[in-house]
Formats: C-alpha cells, structure tokens, sequence
C-alpha cells in the first residue's frame, strides 16, 4: 500500500470513529496561535485526542500574494499539549469530509432535527 | 523502355522491368497499409485524448461530489439509507462512463467500485454501513487518482 493511500486510509478511519460518535472533537474559536505571523485566517479549530495523539484540525484560507483571490484548505495535524503543530496530513478529499462530519457532530445537528420533528404535531 | 540495339523491346528485360515495378509496387503498398495503421493509431490517440481533456473534468468533479455526498449522508446513516442507494446508483453511472476513459490501475479500481456497487445487498440496513464505507475509500481513492492524472495529462499535452 503507498504511503497517500496509508493517509487517506487513517483520515476514513479518522472519519468513521467521529460519525460513529466514538471520537469526540472538541470547537476551539481562539486560533491566534495557529494564524500567528501570517495574514491567513482560521475560524474555529476542532481538537480531538486518539490513543495517546492529539489531534487538530481547521479550515485555513490563504492566498499567495496580497491581491491573489483567497484559497481554502483543511489541515489536520498532530499537536502538543502547547498546541503547537508536530506534523500535518498530506492533503487529500477525506481530509475536507473528515471535517464536514465533525462540524455534524459538533453542531449536534441529528438532535436538533430530532427534537424538531418530534416536536412538530402531525 | 528498355529495347535492344535494333531498336525492338527485349520481351525479357521487359519481363524484369515489370517485376521490378511489381516489386516496388508491392513494397510501397505494404509502406502505405503501414502508414495507415499508424495514422489510424494516432487518429485514435488524440480523439481519446480530445474526449478525455472534454469530459474528464466533468467526470472527475462528479466523482468528488459522490464520495462527498455519501460522507455526507454517512453522518445520518440509517436515516439517510435510501439517500445513499440513489447516490450509489447515480455514482455508478457516472463510474461505468470514466471505465472507458481510464487505463490501467485507475480502470481496475473503477472496475472493482462498480462491482461493489453492484453487490450490495439493498435495501439498505444497519449492516451495509461497512460495505457502505468500502466503497467510500474506493471513491476517495480514485478521487486522488483522477487528480493526480490530470496532473500527469498536462505535461503529456504541453
């Protein structure tokens, strides 16, 4: 097996704990240490502990120059107890699904819509 | 013309001036089926690449919207169950058309992906979540590697 399909393989396995609600994350709003230094902008940051790891991941928006049209990307990264990035995933697709699913779980959205239909007289 | 002293045509250097246009004759039209073939081989090669520069993209973007609709959908799997076997279904179309586009490993794993598809037992029930997420790696996979061949096309075309 190559390495990417390694990665891309840890990143589903990453995603099927977190819909199987076996890998809780955990929303961060202060990411000033993560844009420091940089004109790149990071709304909120998810952490998560694996095993003896922890976890970071975020949406970076960037752009290469100051008129360049801003880019996005999805980082996840393996960080110390300081916060500080260790190491970060190659890119790949389910790194971005990895993140859609625990903005779901976080955003606790089958609850919502739970209570919502359970709610509504029929 | 070849003739003899008096002025009559030799019937036999005749006969090996023909066989010697025979011969050429035979030899220029074996050059020119050769010919053919190779015209035919690379008419062939550039309306595969034409086809692939004019649908590849299209194909490509949809296969990243599949996985991403089926991780997606995942989050509220069972609830979402028959959301997944239209997704799958549409997925699989949109497979079987890339099929004769691609070549080696990447059409092997798109084979394989249909046949996943194909063997699913449906309707869908708590059990095909692993089958499910089988072929979501699949199709996060090739994702990859439909990336990494436009890639590649580029600098075959530049």
């Amino acid at each position: 097996m190559s390495a990417d399909n390694r990665f891309l393989k840890a990143v589903t396995k990453l995603n099927e704990l977190t819909q199987d609600k076996q890998l809780k994350w955990e929303k961060e709003d202060d990411t000033n240490s993560i844009t420091y230094g940089t004109e790149n902008i990071v709304d909120v940051a998810y952490y998560a502990v694996c095993g003896d790891r922890r976890l970071r991941l975020y949406e970076l928006k960037y752009r290469d120059y100051p008129d360049a049209p801003w880019e996005t990307m999805t980082v996840l990264e393996f960080v110390d107890s300081h916060n500080k990035s260790e190491w970060v995933f190659p890119e790949n697709p389910a790194t971005r699904h990895l993140l859609e699913s625990v903005r779901y779980n976080t955003s606790k959205v089958d609850d919502f819509i739970n209570e919502l239909l359970d709610d509504v007289p029929r | 013309m070849p003739s003899t002293s008096l002025g009559v045509e030799s019937p036999v250097k005749d006969m090996g001036y023909h066989e010697y246009l025979a011969d050429v004759g035979g030899y220029a039209s074996i050059l020119g089926l050769m010919i053919s073939v190779w015209v035919l081989i690379n008419l062939r090669r550039i309306r595969n690449q034409f086809l692939f520069q004019a649908r590849f993209p299209a194909l490509r973007k949809a296969i990243g919207s599949h996985s991403n609709t089926i991780s997606e959908l995942l989050n509220s799997f069972p609830s979402s169950a028959s959301d997944i076997e239209v997704e799958l279904e549409r997925c699989s179309r949109n497979l079987k058309n890339l099929k004769g586009k691609v070549t080696g490993t990447t059409r092997q794993s798109v084979r394989i992906l249909i046949k996943q598809i194909n063997y699913m037992t449906k309707p869908f029930t708590e059990q095909s979540k692993a089958d499910i997420r089988k072929v979501y790696v699949g199709l996060t996979g090739l994702e990859t590697d439909l990336k990494n061949l436009t890639e590649d096309q580029k600098w075959r075309t530049e």
